[in-house]
């Protein structure tokens, strides 16, 4: 299995933890990454303003990869939300399928012509890999764990983009990849709920709530972390946690860290060596407490 | 005459024959069994076909119904045991129609009977076999809520009053059982605790369950369905459990009476001994005859003791010396007792040698000292002659015998022990676990590995030279093939080298004489289906025909062999029907959706260290708890687990287990399909997490919850923790409104019904919190606003306008939440204790069929597609729908519907009437007025309902010490048929005058001894009921000695009364067969020329010159249909009748009488005629609203929905041309739901609608505005309210505190209106504005109703007698309503319900005479004070005060129309002077009783 790797523009800037994580679980696991020149932004901030725009932006990234010969896998929701939808348009519709393609040979002297799939990187591991496959690559113990699911919305919604092959509403593929590794995935109240990501750009206060409540709920419902796979909730957890704390006058220090932070971890990969040195809010408790065999 | 809505008039013309007087009706809810009774009532014979136990259908679900919150099922009842006891309904449960053929008038259906397992006639409904049913299954009828037996009514008052039961097939563990042991039988009784009864179960199949309970390789639990929730019931734990609890039970099942013949059975294996105990419990003499010291065979000798211990297989093979089994050891079969003596002496033979002969590995060094076979090996260890083993011991084979040569060499001091097997572990045959536990034991296992030669020193074998394999191509057998890896030798050391590589039989003792056949590989050739051998009489099976098998296997084989030679004994065909012997594949698997995890018990085990040192058993076994637990776990595929308890159980002795499926055909003229309605399964819709959250539940669900007979004794509880919820949200429009789900109408019924849950949740909860999500609320129908407003201001149920979009929990205490925008953009969260989701009418589950069985066309919703003037028709002539299966409807259009489907089909066959009904024949009465009373008293046991807990003897001893009484008897069951002829028998004999039944209810039971009474000759009302059943023995279930005392008082009570008894006459009254109906509009013409094509006159009067009402102003339908063709050939149909007579400007002067008696008198143009009639149809309709709201009347650019129509219709150049950017606004609810008018006109909304489209198409360029307070199109109007909004109409809602202001602004109209959504004002300036006036009821409607002495509702319309069971009829006999003088409604309900009216007038003018029952009120003259006061209580009117001749002189007295009155009683408890009685219930009668209550 190798897939072209689209990293998008948030992670290789705020989120080489991510990228470093899953650089190393995806060799683990068997599953290669290829690097593509060329690949640019994916059309997610102009989608809302112009669509043909932004589908053409996509299509530029999906000839990319076709003409290699790849699939893409991505790290970031949106970037997986918008290319496949851009893929699934482009797919069905013949003749947006010719404009977009008209204008795309125009500008770049490129063409897609529709061939492939785009799948974010933990649906990769929850399909690809399979749950049994990635056991077997487990020799750390990590049932101690308590942990917080947050599937955010892009990997999610709209379902038909991603074939419906996960009903929004009861999303199990996270919970299922936390669990493999021994810990346990925690129900909270308001898990679907969104990062408030979207509106941050609008209304900093809105989207300071909306983290705050998750926040709230995770560390009430007795989570020790927040799980993510799309870098737009790390902000928002993360990079605004101390924020959040200020704003409200409250204190959560809760490790916000990526599904292949964990996996790596459960693989018996050092912190270091997953980039848990670049987390802001430090998780030293949380390794404390599954990495102690290897200070004894 | 004209075709379309007349083709019942013209059937004649194409019919020779005259048609069936019967009709089908498919479908036993509450639609089918008005329908039903209709018919059967005017004449005809009905096949009432109900898909499940019981009719009663979702009406029977409900708790409460709504605007009079009614108990649904009280309501019901009444209904259900009229169907059910009905002479001309035949009740068809359990039914479907496979097939029909045929046309109108005569049709061939096919009907497939599933068996109910339960004789009918039998069954008293008493319910003893439940009790002692150990399945559990969940209770559909509860919706799953909690669970039920698999013999089971599904509700007390289901009809036919019977069980049946619950069989879905063969469970998955029974079928693939070579030997067919019902494990889920037994598992059942283990939850119960009847450990006996589950031994017992299984030696029905396997007398040795201790022995199967430990070696069996159980594919049971392989193909056990719990295996794919989590992992297989451990169904050898349990049944080895069962066998070691039994310590030395005797075998209590006695063979039958010996048979002549004597069979030998050669070899005391499984195999042998298994056709030994069939056979000798066949009755047939059975000599085993064993070579070794030991029985058993390999039992015995080749499975160590380990796991199977000696004592197990002694103590279950001396079963089979109990039941009779002669077992011979150290006897040999061959040389000293020839094969060839056994089969002169013995009429057959069984060969069941085994395969004790090791096979050799040929390798060599194969023969030195130290290489033993592994059979030879086990012999000996078991036998005690302890070979011995080095420390280095190898074994070669994968098989069990392998793994127990291991196990054993280990324990007997091999340190050191390897198998060597040759392909991989997937590959082994041996059992997992055994693999597991050799492991365990220190084993080493070296996969992919073989011997190539044996090396040995001084003799002895002392190291093997092995060889690595790989795996190539599949061989004979499935497996890959093992081929050596060149060069990949290696050697192991060992002082033992076992080899179990297999086995053949020993063949030795075979001569050649004996003439039996060897198969190639030197097994006995017999015949695989009937095991014959070669030579006659001669039967072998097991390891010696197989080869080596398993355990199981084996037995299997000697079940064929029994099965064999008892038909050879007989001279029957062997190979014949076979099919059901051996492992099926044929069977069914429980649904686990929702199954919550429950692991399986794990035995308990000996630790490795503690098991090498001896032969002690390994495995412990479960303990009880655990057993207790392992069978909860148990599925119970198939229903009924065959158990046979309840055969046990019933006295009555009426379950049948054997029941076939039965099919047949019968004859109909008709057919009416009334199959309901599925409630949609809200699951895919997961925002709102039904399933998930265990506090959402669906609409029927609480509906459940909240019946005083449902699981929760009617007080809702939450799932999740068993508490009262505090909250609940009722979410509406779940699978209704909702394109995307592909179901775009509106379910009707919803906002209602859960306005009517939050009212009576309230009741129960008053501190509850209800809150009403919605989008519109549809309180269309006749006053169910003021109920809406009830709920809000009375009850406080809060109603929240908005549709909620996601449902979440909090998952630590399963609270919910949901979010909604106020309209003035607040957003909320609420906390909500329960949801419950308003399930949508989903078309029933079995409309596809029925389509395609009977080619009757369904909607694009699937729903049966009927159109607007024909409402009840189908495509396919003389089938007829009725009920929610034409569209989503509520209980009372329901009942119309039913009731003129019956009309339809009835009017088809109205020539054949009477056909195929009978009278009863009555034996003259005999007279016993002056006659001392001779009491006879039957006191019912009711299986052991009542005789399980009251002393009958005590309550029939103590009657037969009472006053008159001079018969006394007591009945297993009175109520059965047999004892019907033992009570008649009795009458006679005992010149009896008088009845007593001390038995159960008079609700079900009192009119089935009254007409045995009558057929013996006595009046029916000579009978008095003990309810000695229900509220004795029921309510008193700890108190037997009380009970008994308050039985005999009962009892007691009930004689003294019954000494009192009179006979009562019962009148027959003429019924005049002519109709009446009044008003010539839709429902008048409907009524009219329906009841002519029924065959009877009919006069109709209309006050108007010209016929056609309301309808001749209607220029389109909703469906954009033009109805006035219709109308023109309806009033050309009705004028043509011969049978009916139109007067039009016509008034009614009065009308007086009685049903069946009515004196009209008419007045046309001046002059009054008086006519009779026997029934009177009120269908005098209503009118178009007046207002001068809003300028109507002021401008002319203000105009009505009605005017607007015809403009659009008829000028719409007076609107503007083609182009025109006309403005149109419409006002809805002018008029309507206002403090004057509190209720909703119904048809104003699809009006408006109907308009907007109208007007969208011809002028395109309009903008429509529509200013709203609900949109109520409900149904499939709600299509076209979709298509408005598609078509641009914009929909502005208004509060009723902020009406729209109409002004008049420089010469143009100007509506201003305020938004909620916008917050706003709008202001609009349209060209015309249009108002939704609604309808308003007529001034002559008082007049009317008091001339018939009937009630208006507080609105003025007419009332019915009862809004859910009786829409179109009064209190008042012979009275019925139909149309918009019932109140609002659409055509099309008017058109159905002026059939309705037909229908119920028919079960009138159909009979000749009307029967009055004897018990009437009767008035004492002399007492008589003529205060009026019973008069003007009497809710039927049947008593006036009127001046009379009485034995007093002349005076004012009280009069009761016989006719009318229906012995309520109410003018009895009302008179001051004692003057009223109601004949059976005299003042002396109940003083009698009274008098003999016991103090206390």
């Amino acid at each position: 299995m190798t897939y072209a790797f689209f990293l998008g523009c948030t992670v290789p800037v705020r989120s080489l933890n991510y990228e470093l994580s899953a650089r190393k679980v995806a060799r683990a696991v068997g599953i290669g990454m290829v690097d593509i020149d060329g690949f640019e932004c994916c059309g997610y901030p102009i989608r809302h303003l112009d669509q043909m725009t932004a589908l053409l932006l996509a299509a530029k990234n999906l000839s990319l990869a076709e003409e290699h010969g790849y699939d893409i896998c991505t790290l970031c929701s949106a970037c997986a939300g918008t290319l496949a939808d851009a893929n699934r348009k482009l797919r069905e519709n013949a003749g947006l399928r010719h404009d977009i393609n008209e204008k795309l040979s125009e500008t770049t002297g490129r063409v897609y012509r529709g061939t492939l799939e785009v799948k974010h990187f933990a649906r990769v591991l929850f399909q690809d890999v399979g749950l049994e496959e990635i056991r077997r690559h487990l020799n750390t113990d990590l049932s101690s764990l308590r942990l917080a699911a947050h599937y955010g919305c892009h990997y999610l919604k709209p379902s038909h983009i991603y074939d419906s092959i996960e009903d929004p509403e009861t999303p199990h593929t996270l919970d299922d990849l936390i669990e493999v590794t021994g810990a346990a995935s925690i129900a909270f109240e308001g898990r679907d709920r969104c990062c408030g990501g979207g509106v941050l750009a609008m209304d900093e206060t809105v989207a300071l709530a909306m983290a705050r409540e998750k926040l709230d709920r995770v560390v009430q419902a007795g989570g020790e972390a927040l799980v993510l796979i799309c870098p737009f909730c790390d902000i928002m957890y993360e990079s605004n946690q101390r924020k959040i704390e200020k704003a409200f006058n409250t204190r959560f220090g809760l490790p916000v860290i990526y599904l292949t932070q964990l996996l790596g971890l459960a693989m018996g990969m050092i912190p270091d060596e997953l980039g848990f040195r670049l987390n802001r809010v430090k998780a030293k408790d949380l390794l404390a407490k599954v990495t102690h065999d290897e200070s004894t | 005459m004209t075709d379309g809505v007349l083709s019942t008039s013209d059937r004649s013309k194409r019919q020779a024959t005259p048609p069936v007087a019967a009709v089908l009706v498919v479908g036993g809810g509450i639609g089918g069994i008005q329908a039903s009774l209709d018919l059967a009532d005017s004449g005809f014979k009905v096949y009432l076909v109900e898909k499940d136990l019981s009719i009663g259908g979702t009406m029977s679900q409900l708790d409460k119904t709504f605007p009079t919150n009614d108990c649904a099922m009280c309501i019901m009842s009444p209904k259900l045991v009229e169907a059910g006891r009905h002479r001309n309904i035949e009740i068809l449960s359990l039914s479907r129609v496979e097939d029909v053929k045929g046309r109108a008038g005569a049709f061939r259906v096919l009907i497939r009977k599933r068996p109910r397992y339960v004789d009918l006639q039998k069954c008293t409904a008493c319910g003893d076999c439940a009790r002692v049913c150990p399945v559990r299954l969940p209770d559909d009828y509860e919706v799953g809520l909690v669970t039920r037996r698999a013999i089971y009514q599904p509700f007390a008052q289901s009809m036919p009053s019977a069980f049946g039961i619950d069989k879905r097939g063969t469970p998955p563990c029974r079928a693939v059982c070579p030997i067919h042991v019902n494990a889920q039988g037994y598992i059942a009784l283990i939850t119960e605790a009847k450990y006996e009864e589950a031994l017992a179960l299984i030696r029905e199949n396997n007398p040795f369950p201790g022995i199967t309970g430990r070696i069996c390789t159980h594919p049971c639990e392989t193909a056990c369905r719990r295996g794919d929730v989590d992992q297989s019931v451990a169904i050898n734990g349990l049944k080895r459990f069962l066998a070691d609890r039994a310590g030395e039970t005797p075998i209590t099942t006695p063979p039958r009476p010996d048979h002549r013949e004597r069979i030998a059975v050669v070899g005391s294996g499984p195999a042998g001994l298994l056709a030994a105990h069939d056979l000798r419990r066949m009755g047939y003499g059975v000599t085993v005859f064993e070579s070794l010291p030991v029985l058993g065979g390999m039992l015995s000798v080749g499975i160590p003791e380990y796991r199977l211990p000696r004592h197990v297989v002694d103590k279950e093979i001396g079963t089979l010396r109990q039941l009779g089994v002669e077992l011979r050891v150290n006897t040999r079969v061959g040389n000293d007792l020839p094969l060839k003596s056994l089969r002169e002496r013995y009429q057959a033979v069984f060969l069941a040698v085994g395969a004790h002969v090791s096979h050799r590995l040929a390798i060599d060094g194969e023969d030195l000292d130290g290489v033993i076979h592994a059979t030879d090996y086990l012999r000996r260890v078991n036998m005690g002659d302890v070979p011995p083993v080095g420390p280095r011991v190898a074994v070669v084979g994968g098989g069990n015998a392998a793994i127990d040569a291991a196990r054993v060499a280990r324990r007997q001091g091999g340190s050191r022990v390897i198998i060597l097997y040759r392909r991989s572990r997937e590959e082994m045959p041996a059992l997992p676990e055994e693999i597991e536990a050799a492991e365990a034991e220190g084993i080493v296992i070296e996969w992919l590995a073989a011997p190539t030669s044996v090396q040995g020193k001084n003799g002895r074998v002392a190291k093997a030279v092995c060889v690595r394999m790989k795996l190539g191509e599949p061989d004979a057998s499935g497996r890959r093939r093992p081929v050596p890896v060149q060069g990949s030798h290696f050697t192991i050391e060992l002082d033992t080298l076992i080899l179990a590589i297999g086995q053949t039989p020993d063949l030795s003792f075979l001569h050649q004489h004996d003439s039996l056949k060897i198969t190639a590989g030197g097994t006995i050739e017999a015949d695989p289906v009937t095991l014959e051998t070669s030579a006659r009489g001669v039967f072998a099976g097991g390891d010696a025909v197989t080869g080596p098998l398993t355990y199981i296997d084996a037995m299997a084989a000697g079940r064929k062999a029994a099965v064999s030679i008892d038909r050879y004994l007989r001279g029957e065909e062997l190979g014949a029907n076979r099919e059901s012997e051996g492992p099926q594949t044929d069977y069914v698997r429980a649904e686990i959706e929702g199954v919550p995890r429950q692991p399986r018990s794990q035995t308990g085990a000996l630790t490795p260290s503690e098991r090498v040192h001896g032969f002690q058993e390994v495995d412990l076994g479960l303990t009880e708890t655990q057993v207790r637990d392992e069978a909860t776990r148990c599925l119970q595929c198939g229903g009924c687990s065959d158990c046979l308890q309840c055969v046990q159980a019933c006295e009555a002795q009426a379950i049948i287990h054997d029941m076939n499926e039965e099919v047949g055909e019968i004859e109909v003229g008709a057919i009416i399909l009334t199959p309901g309605f599925d409630a949609f399964d809200p699951r895919p819709k997961s925002e709102y997490g039904y399933g998930r959250f265990p506090n959402v539940l669906t609409s029927i669900e609480f509906e459940r919850c909240l019946s005083a007979a449902g699981p929760f004794g009617g007080h809702p509880r939450r799932p999740s923790d068993g508490q009262p919820p505090k909250s609940i949200g009722w979410v509406q429009c779940v699978g209704s409104r909702d394109p995307h789900r592909g179901v775009g109408y509106c379910s009707s019924v919803c906002c209602m019904a859960a306005t009517k849950q939050a009212v009576v949740a309230r009741e129960h909860a008053p501190d509850l919190e209800a809150t009403i999500f919605y989008m519109d609320m549809r309180a269309h129908g006749k006053d169910f606003d003021r109920y809406v407003e009830r709920a809000r201001e009375v009850h406080g149920v809060r109603y929240v306008r908005s549709r909620i979009s996601n449902i979440t929990e909090d998952p630590q205490h399963h609270d919910l939440f949901v979010i909604y925008e106020t309209e003035d953009g607040h957003l909320v969260h609420d906390q909500l204790d329960m949801v419950v989701l308003s399930v949508g009418l989903l078309p029933p589950r079995s409309a596809s069929d029925l389509s395609r069985t009977l080619g009757v066309r369904l909607n694009p919703y699937g729903f049966a597609d009927t159109t607007w003037s024909e409402p009840l028709r189908t495509n396919r002539s003389g089938v007829f729908v009725a009920g929610a299966f034409s569209g989503p409807k509520d209980v009372p259009e329901t009942v119309v519907q039913g009731s003129a489907a019956a009309a339809e089909a009835s009017a088809l066959l109205a020539e054949s009437r009477g056909a195929l009904v009978s009278e009863i024949e009555r034996p003259p009465e005999t007279d016993v007025r002056n006659a001392r009373p001779r009491i006879g008293v039957f006191v019912c046991h009711c299986g052991i309902n009542i005789g399980g807990l009251v002393r009958v003897s005590d309550v029939v001893a103590h009657a037969a010490t009472l006053p008159f009484v001079v018969h006394v008897e007591d009945n297993l069951y009175t109520c059965s048929q047999d004892n019907q002829e033992r009570i008649k028998k009795a009458i006679l004999d005992h010149r009896l005058n008088r009845v007593v039944v001390a038995s159960c209810s008079p609700r079900t039971h009192e009119a089935l001894f009254q007409d045995t009474l009558q057929a013996a000759g006595l009046n029916r009302y000579l009978l008095e009921m003990a309810n000695i059943r229900d509220q004795c023995s029921w309510v008193h279930t700890n108190w037997p000695r009380e009970a008994t005392d308050k039985a005999k008082d009962l009892v007691r009570m009930a004689v003294s009364k019954a000494a009192l008894l009179e006979p009562l006459p019962t009148f027959e009254i003429p019924v005049h067969p002519r109709g009446l109906v009044v008003g010539g509009g839709i429902a008048g013409l409907t009524s009219a020329l329906g009841l002519a094509d029924q065959g009877y006159d009919v006069d109709l009067v209309e006050i108007e010159s010209e016929l056609g009402g309301n309808l001749r102003h209607i220029a389109t339908t909703l469906e954009g249909e033009a109805p006035r063709a219709v109308l023109a050939r309806l009033v050309d149909a009705v004028t043509s009748h011969q049978r009916i007579r139109v007067f039009v400007d016509t008034r009614i002067e009065s009308i007086s009488g009685f049903v069946g008696n009515f004196k009209t008198t008419l007045t046309t143009r001046g002059e009054a005629v008086e006519h009779e009639h026997g029934v009177v149809i009120v269908a005098t309709g209503a009118r178009e609203m007046k207002t001068r709201e809003y300028l109507c009347g002021q401008d002319e650019r203000v105009v009505t929905q009605r005017e607007f129509e015809s403009l659009l219709h008829h000028r719409p150049s007076a609107l503007g041309n083609q182009n025109s950017e006309l403005t149109v606004c419409m006002i809805q609810c002018v008029g309507s739901r206002t403090t004057e008018h509190p209720y909703c006109s119904r048809v104003c909304c699809s009006q408006a609608i109907k308009n907007t489209l109208a007007l969208g198409e011809r002028f395109p360029r309009a903008r429509i505005f529509v200013l709203y307070r609900d949109i109520r199109t409900y149904g499939f109007a709600e299509d076209y309210y979709q298509k408005a909004r598609e078509q641009g109409a914009l929909f502005v809602r208004f509060d009723p505190e902020r009406k729209p202001v109409v002004e008049k602004q420089n010469g143009h109209l100007q509506v201003s209106v305020y938004d909620p959504l916008l917050q706003d004002h709008l202001v609009l300036t349209p060209d015309w504005l249009v108002l939704s006036v609604g309808i308003e009821p007529l001034e002559s409607n008082e007049h009317v109703a008091r001339m018939l002495k009937v009630p208006l509702n507080a609105d003025r319309f007419f009332l019915e007698a009862h809004m859910k069971l009786r829409p179109v009829e009064f209190a008042t006999e012979g009275v019925y309503v139909a149309g918009l003088a019932h109140g609002p409604k659409s055509i099309d309900e008017t058109i159905v319900q002026a059939e309705a009216a037909v229908s119920r007038s028919c079960t009138v003018l159909s009979k000749k005479s009307i029967e009055v029952p004897g018990t009437v009120a009767r008035v004492d003259e002399r007492k008589c004070v003529a205060c009026g006061l019973c008069e003007e209580i009497c809710p039927y009117h049947a008593v006036d005060v009127v001046s009379k001749k009485t034995m007093v002189g002349e005076k004012p007295v009280a009069q009761v129309n016989e006719a009318l009155c229906k012995g309520c009683g109410l003018c009895t408890a009302s008179c001051r002077s004692g003057a009223i009685d109601v004949a059976g219930f005299s003042d002396a009668e109940i003083v009698a009783q009274m008098a003999q209550v016991s103090p206390r």
